[in-house]
């Protein structure tokens, strides 16, 4: 089994370079963001509390950890490209894994965008990433 | 001879319909080969199953000695695939699209400029993707087929629809690649295309081959023995067997000074193919 990481660091700059001009992408980036905004706003002093932390997350898991990989995936597919990549010595393997790093690191940010904007207590911020980052994988 | 790709009595059925029917040949290396045929002759399917994209129902395909069912992702190091289908990252610009298959093939970034000034591409490196015309599109196609410097390139009617200043320049950085050693395995419909770049070629009809050699054999053995003369005195072409007979009125016509021009009859590859599938292209 080959595994380059060489390969796979570049189909990650390549989706850094493209992510940003995808406005599918965007949308779904900026949606859990305007709802985690929307709580902050509804809850004032309270926002810190679990419940809506955890609201904020799932919604945040689901749309960016589960839906933007399967979009990112899917272009790929309807727009040829993935042919193109699998006649090149990319294996499948390497393909998946550098999606699932970009998807990763947008879950990530956003993660930490919602830990900050609830203004839960900075202490946590190490358990929280790591509890976070671990679901991800899962 | 060292052979690249070997085709053996290859089948390919999708469910009842036979797209291959028994197909073989051989194509050797630092050969451009030219496969021709008519829509739906399975020229496409050829190129997919000798790039394991499909797998022949029956019979053997080989690249490099090794059979296609079971290749090594590494021999793709070695290859250059430029499809029809193949699609480019529109929203990137032409050097970062280039970028990624250079850090794939783990190449530096001369490599990448390299490429792009072979194919004309270099002054629009920033431009992106999207707003490349139709020309400019399939060249950084081509660009990114023969960024690795591969040992075999596949084209798949490279040329379509593309303007014929563009198609020249394609086809004379086509020839400066095989001078360099890449052996081409080329389909077209484009009869003189195939006439200008192919070492030899081979005709698909029905999933089969009906005829394989050079472009000037073909003609030679399709051609009507058959002299055109055009003379002075007269309004049509004059069309006389190629024999002794006709050689005497030939000499008295030069001698007179009666003759304007004279050919031999041969056909060109789109009339041999008219006549071999008895089907238009």
């Amino acid at each position: 089994m080959n595994f380059s990481i060489k390969r796979v660091t570049a189909l990650l700059i390549k989706e850094l370079q493209d992510f940003y001009k995808n406005p599918n992408v965007l949308f779904m980036l900026i949606m859990p963001i305007c709802v985690t905004l929307l709580y902050r706003k509804i809850s004032g002093s309270h926002s810190s509390n679990p419940y809506i932390l955890s609201l904020c997350l799932y919604m945040n898991f689901t749309i960016v950890g589960c839906f933007v990989i399967a979009m990112l995936i899917a272009e790929e597919k309807e727009k040829n490209t993935l042919r193109t990549l699998m006649l090149s010595p990319m294996t499948a393997v390497e393909f998946v894994v550098g999606k699932f790093l970009m998807s990763g690191f947008l879950l990530m940010a956003i993660n930490l965008f919602i830990f900050f904007t609830l203004k839960v207590d900075p202490i946590y911020i190490l358990p929280f990433i790591l509890i976070t980052g671990q679901s991800k994988v899962l | 001879m060292e052979e690249i790709i070997e085709v053996k009595n290859v089948i390919k059925k999708f469910k009842d319909k036979i797209a291959l029917n028994g197909l073989n040949f051989k194509v050797q290396k630092g050969e451009i080969f030219g496969f021709l045929g008519p829509s739906g002759a399975g020229k496409t399917t050829t190129i997919k199953l000798l790039t394991s994209q499909l797998l022949p129902s029956s019979g053997e395909a080989k690249i490099f000695g090794k059979d296609t069912s079971s290749l090594d992702k590494n021999i793709f190091n070695k290859i250059g695939v430029l499809t029809d289908t193949s699609g480019i990252y529109e929203r990137l610009s032409v050097w970062e699209n280039l970028q990624l298959f250079a850090g794939i093939y783990n190449l530096s970034t001369k490599a990448i400029e390299e490429v792009l000034e072979s194919v004309g591409l270099i002054s629009d490196k920033k431009t992106t993707a999207k707003k490349l015309s139709k020309g400019m599109k399939q060249r950084l196609v081509l660009a990114r087929a023969v960024l690795n410097k591969p040992n075999l390139l596949f084209l798949d009617e490279p040329t379509s629809s593309l303007d014929p200043g563009i198609s020249n320049d394609i086809h004379k950085y086509l020839r400066l690649l095989n001078k360099n050693g890449t052996t081409i395995f080329l389909t077209t419909h484009n009869m003189e295309e195939a006439n200008k770049l192919c070492h030899r070629v081979a005709f698909l009809n029905e999933g089969k081959i009906v005829e394989l050699d050079s472009p000037d054999n073909l003609k030679l053995k399709y051609a009507e023995n058959r002299i055109e003369v055009k003379l002075k005195n007269t309004k049509e072409n004059i069309v006389v067997d190629n024999n002794e007979s006709s050689g005497e009125k030939i000499k008295q016509w030069i001698a007179s000074g009666n003759l304007l021009s004279i050919h031999s009859k041969e056909p060109n590859l789109e009339k041999i193919f008219l006549h071999l599938t008895g089907r238009e292209l």
